[in-house]
């Protein structure tokens, strides 16, 4: 391994980890799986990922869903595994939930609720931003 | 600096393709590089050999290869959009028992770990959605 | 500084709503392909609440820009831009993009 200069060691860091905002309901279009799988891969190899579901992409983490009436993979499922992935830095922005509707004592997952200003301050935490 | 820019537009159906690829022509102009170009989703289409345009239209298509050839740029499809979508190069339509392949040369098949990758290695990490 | 792009009309979709929920003072926000259609105002007497609250921002502590090329082809007028708004090219596009920490895109 090469030696490193300290500016260089921090901009490694910055780079090293990533943001992806899920803002797509899943099943309507393929954008919300695609993401998702690009979130498995991420973790997968064991970068430092950060998930927020903010948006219709709180859709993605609805309880009941039935996806083989689709003949599709149950996207919630899919989301599940995250954890197994490595990725357990799950959030959800509150407000996208209760315009929406959904009860945050419903979901599944393991995720954070975050308010507004807690929104703004992930975006603003370290590492480039993916959004699906 | 050392952009990655990921295109999820197909050419024609969107604008995003386009805007994705003037972005690109634009950096390198200013002497800016690009670490790799990451088509996914609907922008897998774009590596496809088989799309013809009117004479007199801009095919984006047409302009990504060029491009992708002039600078030698690391254009890579995603193989699970891809090959989902019909983008196939010689190798995956043999093993899938396909008449033909159609991705363009000067573009490659990898999976979704050159994208994290390419978020790990650039500077700049720019999302065309379609 | 944040970067953020949106790539929708809002009169079609929610992407500009969306986005500036999420922009923090200091960043810049950066209308492309059909988001252009949110920076014009035809009658400026009668501003839309969006419209009212870019402005608002646009004059304060986030910087609007459309990239001009979009803007043109879709026969929008300057005169008719939103008080603030700012036109960037592709190279200024880049610029946006190198300056800034990161991109978001809206789409």
């Amino acid at each position: 391994m090469t030696s490193m200069t300290t500016a260089e060691a921090e901009d490694s860091e910055i780079k090293g980890s990533l943001l992806m905002v899920f803002r797509h309901a899943p099943y309507g279009r393929s954008l919300a799986r695609e993401g998702l799988e690009v979130a498995l891969a991420a973790g997968a190899m064991g970068v430092e990922l950060r998930v927020l579901f903010i948006n219709d992409g709180v859709w993605q983490l609805l309880a009941g869903q039935q996806a083989d009436r689709l003949s599709l993979k149950n996207h919630l499922a899919m989301a599940s595994a995250l954890p197994l992935y490595g990725v357990d830095k799950l959030f959800v922005d509150t407000a996208s939930l209760l315009e929406r509707n959904i009860e945050p004592a419903g979901l599944t997952i393991p995720v954070a609720l975050l308010n507004e200003l807690e929104v703004r301050s992930l975006f603003a935490t370290d590492g480039h931003i993916l959004s699906f | 600096m050392n952009f990655s820019v990921v295109i999820l537009g197909a050419p024609y159906s969107s604008q995003s393709a386009a805007t994705a690829y003037r972005f690109t022509e634009a950096l390198l102009a200013k002497g800016h590089s690009v670490y790799r170009l990451f088509f996914y989703h609907d922008g897998v289409h774009n590596g496809s050999e088989l799309a013809v345009s009117p004479q007199d239209e801009t095919s984006t298509a047409e302009c990504w290869h060029q491009l992708i050839a002039d600078y030698q740029l690391d254009a890579v499809v995603c193989i699970a959009s891809a090959l989902r979508r019909g983008v196939l190069n010689s190798d995956e339509a043999v093993r899938y028992d396909k008449g033909c392949a159609n991705l363009r040369s000067y573009f490659a098949v990898v999976g979704l770990g050159d994208l994290v990758e390419a978020a790990q290695q650039s500077d700049r990490l720019i999302t065309f959605g379609p | 500084m944040i970067l953020h792009t949106v790539n929708k009309s809002p009169f079609a979709s929610q992407c500009l709503v969306d986005c500036l929920r999420c922009v923090t003072s200091g960043d810049v926000v950066l209308l492309i392909e059909d988001g252009v259609y949110g920076s014009t105002c035809l009658r400026p007497a009668t501003l839309t609440p969006l419209q009212k609250s870019i402005t608002e921002l646009a004059t304060t502590e986030v910087r609007f820009c459309i990239l001009s090329p979009d803007f043109e082809a879709r026969g929008l007028d300057d005169k008719s831009l939103l008080t603030g708004l700012e036109t960037v090219d592709y190279d200024g596009f880049v610029d946006l993009a190198a300056k800034a920490d990161k991109v978001i895109s809206w789409y």
